[in-house]
């Protein structure tokens, strides 16, 4: 998905605040992306025409489409297939920012073009940049593939099964201990030894047990404990055979869990994750994860 | 012969989520569906309800998925036992195949999953009446 890893550039390079992202994950889907962002994007037409063709508009009662060919800025098969691209839902994000006024149409234009030559490095540079908190990801350089990849996965898991986008804040400066908190976490053992666990506040915690249970839970109960661990062992099974893709063979143990404790483990790092209904941190340790 | 009665079915996962979601799945394609949360569990509701096909979860607390596994079958050699686990992994599907399971699903499963090896249970029960 365009947003998720768009919104993690854009939260890196500092285009815009965590809380802003948040917002923006949460109005995406109401925004419907217009066809003159879709055809800059796409680089088919430049901000200043789409500016053009949105004055002349103005003067007449016709379509973004009709003006642009008319124009001579698109051909009706490059419309068409802007159409078509407009129905999937892609650039949200993008609209999203033009309709809340937190860029123009050039500067939207020239992030899109940077953020297209490095959109491959999105996570791999959040989680470079995490070394600024309390936690160093310099010091476990040896492990700093295999926690992105499972970050990574660990994102789209988010999407997948939480219906909604999930980004890394490189820059959040430290775990919530002042209001009560979850955790659970998993053992991976075999060729790869790795701890991977939950960290959040109760609200947040019960959010992520209902979109993944789709159990109306108003409680941090046992049937919340075991929505969110049974998530992150869905996600840990995945990364499993992900491994094991590459002749690496790897168990899962049984989940734990624990309130108001700040985990410890060996080379462990806290990421914290923004999503639409708030930011947690997802634990990743090479060893057990001591609570 | 053709089975007129519900099938029975035994559900062991230690996830409570994972016994309700599974158990309203199973009950609204007409089984008659019983729980364990750990292998020790399995085993003893086994032996007391004698049920058509099990499903059971790998990674368990106590006793696990493949020694309940081997224990129902040393109980009885013909049980249709199903694993159902988040680690779909080739070497752990061959390692539960050997152990006598006779299908292997990845979680989260699907209902067409599900509807398929309730079919395939209910030919083997219906061959062997």
């Amino acid at each position: 998905m365009l947003s998720q890893y768009f919104a993690q550039y854009l939260l890196n390079h500092h285009f815009l605040t965590a809380q802003q992202v948040r917002e923006l994950l949460d109005a995406e889907s109401k925004h419907h992306v217009k066809l003159g962002v879709l055809a800059m994007s796409q680089n088919l037409m430049t901000a200043e025409q789409v500016e053009l063709v949105h004055h002349l508009q103005v003067s007449c009662d016709r379509l973004f489409g009709e003006v642009a060919i008319d124009e001579g800025y698109l051909t009706e098969s490059q419309v068409k297939t802007l159409l078509h691209a407009q129905d999937s839902g892609n650039l949200n994000l993008g609209q999203a920012i033009i309709d809340k006024n937190i860029m123009s149409l050039a500067q939207l234009e020239k992030v899109i073009q940077d953020y297209k030559k490095n959109s491959n490095m999105a996570l791999t540079d959040a989680l470079s940049l995490i070394q600024l908190s309390k936690i160093d990801f310099s010091e476990i350089e040896e492990v700093r593939e295999l926690y992105t990849e499972y970050t990574d996965l660990f994102l789209r898991s988010v999407l997948r099964f939480m219906d909604t986008a999930a980004v890394v804040d490189p820059h959040a400066q430290s775990v919530h201990t002042d209001k009560e908190t979850v955790v659970v976490s998993q053992r991976l053992m075999g060729d790869v030894i790795l701890t991977t666990g939950i960290l959040a506040e109760e609200a947040v915690f019960l959010e992520m047990a209902r979109r993944y249970s789709q159990e109306d839970i108003t409680e941090v109960s046992e049937l919340a404990i075991d929505s969110v661990s049974e998530f992150l062992n869905v996600t840990n099974g995945l990364f499993v055979v992900n491994l094991s893709n590459r002749h690496l063979d790897v168990d899962l143990e049984p989940q734990k869990f624990a309130r108001n404790e700040v985990p410890f483990g060996n080379k462990q790092a806290i990421i914290h994750v923004n999503t639409r209904f708030g930011g947690f941190e997802l634990i990743i340790a090479a060893d057990e994860i001591i609570f | 012969m053709i089975l007129t009665r519900k099938l029975k079915i035994l559900i062991t996962d230690d996830s409570l989520l994972l016994r309700r979601k599974l158990k309203q799945e199973l009950e609204s394609l007409d089984c008659e569906v019983f729980e364990a949360k750990n292998g020790k569990e399995a085993v003893m509701m086994y032996l007391t309800n004698q049920p058509d096909g099990t499903f059971l979860d790998i990674v368990m607390p106590e006793v696990g998925g493949l020694e309940a596994l081997q224990a129902i079958r040393k109980i009885n050699e013909k049980a249709q036992v199903i694993m159902l686990s988040s680690t779909g992994t080739s070497s752990k599907l061959v390692e539960t195949l050997k152990f006598g399971a006779i299908d292997f699903i990845q979680k989260p499963y699907t209902t067409q999953q599900i509807k398929k090896t309730l079919d395939d249970i209910r030919k083997k029960v219906e061959a062997d009446a």
